[in-house]
């Protein structure tokens, strides 16, 4: 294939006005950033809202300054190292996970649905084990940052090296290229875009959750301090750190945008044929993968090797959860929760589509509000909580709109990029064709960009899981599974903390599995 | 035109007076917040007042002639989380511990203490091999507290009882949850923590070493209903009728034979065990720990307190606890309720001194 200017056009279209005499384009995403302070210090001054929860940009500016005399820089230093760790570990094993499962269809069906099961557990509920295992030190928050960047790293490269360029494939088979060959010509450059897109979800995830890890048995780092500040009701220091967290990582997301501009030289994936989705293997591929576990776990109870106020053993577990399921009591956590879920969700991954849409295809609008979106989406909504509970009440709706927004950016994100990816030949055809707007988007954008769109989908589905459980465990109480889950872990019952796990596991598995269903049928033109 | 004009006077007449009549008449709604400390499906405020009250429905029933709802909402977030409703005007009475209460005020929250309870206990368990039989063992341990809650000064006060400070030993901070996984996980070697920690002596994995029970009522911590001064300002009969239903119930828990019924109607309704409800309660004088009165244990403590908080930087500024607390209300309900000397007054160490 070749790698002609054609192939490239994407600096191009993001940066249009780039060069001689764009000042005004340059200055273009400052002009959100500052309507946003301009209008803080609009609310802080009239008294819109109560001091504490929004409090003066002059009194924030003034907190700045202390804590900067106070180890501002050594704390972010703590953070940094702890996210670099994390990012690099988180990398390899989402890289390796992801080939696996992309590499071939035996494999995908034999292990994505457990990964799916597995990743949207609440790592809360994993704390337990995870201390048993790395202790309180460093590698127990690394262990947790870790998790949760290899997950998206592990969605986005699975599609990636799933749906490379088939006749590519096919000519790598005819060529004979060794393993190591076909890894290095193939399979990474054409897997590149899915893989940045990947990292860039994956350092907004372990940025973000470095709220969570600080949390634990920590006295230092940028997200103690969020969770200090708020602990002691002085917002200011909150503030500050979300205007750090959110300056940092602009930077670092900046950085491996320019990285991804200066490797990919390979086409889009976009029109990738690939063999049919929707044929299934036979069988039951995938429940050999959990029985192993079970297995595992099974043996390890068995053997007495760890305390079984810690592990339980299956059949105790097994037994709780039928006992919560034949009470009611977990059917309608269940309910609760997924009504929450999908509500939330619906709503975030609609106005993620299309805002990831107007920005992928008005440039004008993807500069103004690019950097703005980027800042906002690498700190944690957590850090919003106190903002958050003042414009939605303490009520459900609170925590709908909290499931809404952290499922909103990896769509809006994997939505604008896969749109921006969009192969330049076809939109010149598309332009050829003189095709209205309504149509080029349906004929042209949403087929092009459905692989993108889907990746996002899949993330989005996931992390709205880990937002619902994230919402019943900040907020207000109003029931449902993850509530359920932490009450018991109050009393240490680890047997009923294990059989929400398994349930939470099994609906986000089977919610990830109608997912694809819709995916295989829109994208059924795809198949060879 | 003009019988149009009015129509349309009398009916907004007619209309101000329905707002000004509602006005005197007081609010819709009264919405309560406390932090959620149920184990079971339903949210509540543990085996405490606040469920009891809520189980009974007796502010409901109370305020239901005139048509005004009570909302309770319990708050996974606990303090920071009440106070950040508060400062958005989402609550009018909330129920917090000592120092959740004091840094909302700090904070410059308009909040008044209005009914107090005290003596909450903090226990101190130890992992089974950790060797620690008494306070003073705890030097140079592992020992996790959940910091910039009514514990942390619960423990520094317990700690200089036998001359020691947190910098003596290596302090953890982590939440409740993650503080008894970690000591089951044998990475730490004590917990000081709410009664709720005993759950990993029943389970064998640490042992009971001391609590405040033993150590004496001044390393207890206190807690209390507080309302908004702007509720409190425009509805200062409500108010009354609000902290009077309280005080009738902290009047009925006071009473010893009255303690089995306490426990099983809050236990059933917050899924906590009976056990640990006992062993929070048992052998403590129930009077002290409901008295309304805001005497000088209640004052000296918040004072102590304060000066704590400020001293550990938990807290910029000090407060004045002596203009914060309230005690007319409590003072009147006591007197209409014809329960004047049921509870003494009790001196800063705690003891009784006066009917």
């Amino acid at each position: 294939m070749t790698t002609d200017a054609a192939e490239l056009p994407r600096a191009a279209r993001r940066w249009p006005g780039r060069g001689p005499g764009a000042v005004g384009n340059r200055l273009l995403p400052l002009i959100v950033p500052a309507a946003l302070l301009a209008l803080w210090a609009i609310a802080a001054h009239r008294g819109w809202m109560s001091a504490q929860v929004l409090p003066p940009p002059s009194l924030v500016w003034e907190t700045a300054r202390e804590l900067w005399a106070d180890g501002l820089l050594p704390n972010l230093g703590i953070s940094l190292r702890r996210l670099a760790l994390g990012l690099a570990g988180g990398a390899l094993a989402g890289i390796a996970l992801g080939w696996l499962m992309g590499s071939g269809r035996r494999a995908e069906a034999a292990i994505y649905p457990t990964f799916l099961a597995l990743v949207q557990i609440p790592t809360l509920a994993w704390i337990p084990l995870l201390m048993m295992v790395f202790g309180l030190g460093e590698a127990l928050k690394i262990a947790v940052i870790l998790k949760a960047v290899a997950t998206p790293v592990a969605m986005q490269v699975h599609v990636g090296v799933r749906d490379c360029d088939q006749r590519l494939a096919e000519a790598a088979t005819v060529l004979r290229l060794s393993p190591w060959q076909r890894l290095r010509r193939l399979t990474l450059p054409a897997s590149l875009p899915a893989l940045m897109t990947g990292l860039r979800l994956g350092l907004a995830q372990g940025w973000t959750s470095l709220l969570a890890v600080e949390l634990l048995a920590s006295a230092e780092g940028i997200g103690f301090l969020v969770v200090w500040g708020r602990q002691l009701f002085q917002l200011d220091i909150v503030f500050v750190c979300i205007a750090v967290i959110g300056l940092v990582g602009l930077v670092m997301d900046r950085a491996v945008q320019v990285a991804d501009n200066a490797l990919l030289r390979w086409p889009r994936p976009a029109t990738a044929e690939r063999q049919g989705a929707a044929r299934r293997l036979p069988g039951l591929p995938w429940i050999w993968l959990p029985l192993a576990l079970l297995g595992l776990w099974w043996t390890i109870a068995r053997v007495g090797a760890v305390d079984a106020n810690f592990l339980p053993s299956p059949a105790v577990v097994l037994s709780t959860l039928a006992e919560g399921l034949l009470d009611g009591r977990l059917p309608a956590a269940l309910a609760v929760s997924l009504k929450r879920y999908l509500l939330g969700a619906l709503l975030g991954i609609g106005v993620g589509l299309a805002t990831g849409l107007a920005l992928g295809l008005l440039p004008v609008a993807g500069r103004l509000f690019d950097g703005t979106l980027t800042m906002l989406r690498l700190v944690a909504i957590f850090a919003w909580l106190p903002l958050l509970t003042a414009w939605t009440g303490i009520g459900e709706a609170a925590k709908v709109i909290f499931i809404a927004l952290a499922c909103f950016f990896p769509m809006q994100v994997a939505v604008q990029r896969g749109v921006i990816n969009l192969p330049a030949r076809l939109a010149e055809a598309a332009t050829v064709l003189r095709l209205g707007p309504v149509q080029r988007l349906r004929y042209f954008v949403l087929p092009g960009a459905a692989p993108a769109i889907f990746a996002g989908l899949r993330l989005a589905l996931a992390i709205a899981w880990i937002g619902t459980i994230g919402a019943e465990y900040f907020m207000t109480s109003g029931g449902g599974i993850g509530s359920l889950m932490i009450n018991a872990q109050q009393l240490f019952r680890m047997d009923v903390v294990m059989s929400t796990m398994i349930l939470i596991g099994a609906a986000a598995a089977a919610i990830g599995w109608a997912g694809r269903l819709v995916e295989a049928r829109a994208t059924r033109w795809r198949a060879a | 035109m003009s019988s149009f004009f009015r129509h349309l006077l009398a009916a907004s007449a007619f209309a101000f007076g329905l707002i000004t009549a509602a006005n005197a008449a007081g609010p819709a709604v009264i919405r309560i917040g406390t932090p959620d400390q149920s184990v079971g499906g339903t949210p509540s405020g543990g085996i405490a007042l606040t469920t009891l009250l809520d189980v009974r429905k007796a502010l409901e029933t109370e305020f239901e002639k005139d048509g005004i709802r009570i909302e309770w909402t319990f708050f996974k977030g606990a303090g920071p989380a009440v106070n950040e409703a508060l400062a958005n005007k989402q609550l009018d009475f909330v129920y917090l511990g000592d120092l959740a209460a004091i840094i909302g005020r700090a904070g410059g929250l308009e909040t008044r203490l209005l009914v107090p309870t005290r003596g909450a206990n903090a226990f101190l368990v130890a992992t089974p091999d950790s060797g620690i039989e008494k306070l003073e063992d705890l030097k140079g341990k592992r020992l996790t507290v959940f910091k910039g809650t009514a514990y942390q000064l619960s423990l520094d006060r317990a700690l200089a009882r036998v001359g020691l400070a947190e910098r003596d030993l290596q302090v953890v901070n982590l939440d409740w949850n993650a503080a008894l996984a970690a000591l089951s996980a044998k990475q730490l070697d004590a917990d000081w923590a709410g009664v709720s920690v005993l759950t990993l002596r029943e389970k064998g994995l640490a042992r009971l070493v001391t609590s405040t029970k033993v150590l004496g009522r001044d390393s207890t911590f206190q807690a209390g209903f507080l309302g908004t001064q702007a509720f409190i300002s425009a509805q200062p009969e409500i108010t009354q009728r609000f902290v009077d239903v309280i005080v009738r119930h902290q009047h009925w828990i006071s009473q010893a034979e009255n303690l089995g019924e306490f426990f099983t109607v809050t236990a059933a309704r917050s899924g906590v065990p009976l056990s640990l409800g006992q062993a929070e309660y048992e052998g403590d004088d129930l009077k002290f720990r409901f008295s309304p009165r805001i005497d000088e244990f209640v004052i000296e403590g918040l004072t102590a307190s304060v000066a704590q908080a400020k001293e550990l930087g938990l807290i910029r500024r000090s407060i004045d606890v002596k203009a914060w607390v309230e005690p007319r209300f409590a003072d009147r309900a006591v007197e209409t309720l014809g329960l004047a000397g049921f509870w003494p007054l009790y001196d800063r160490q705690g003891a009784p001194v006066a009917p």
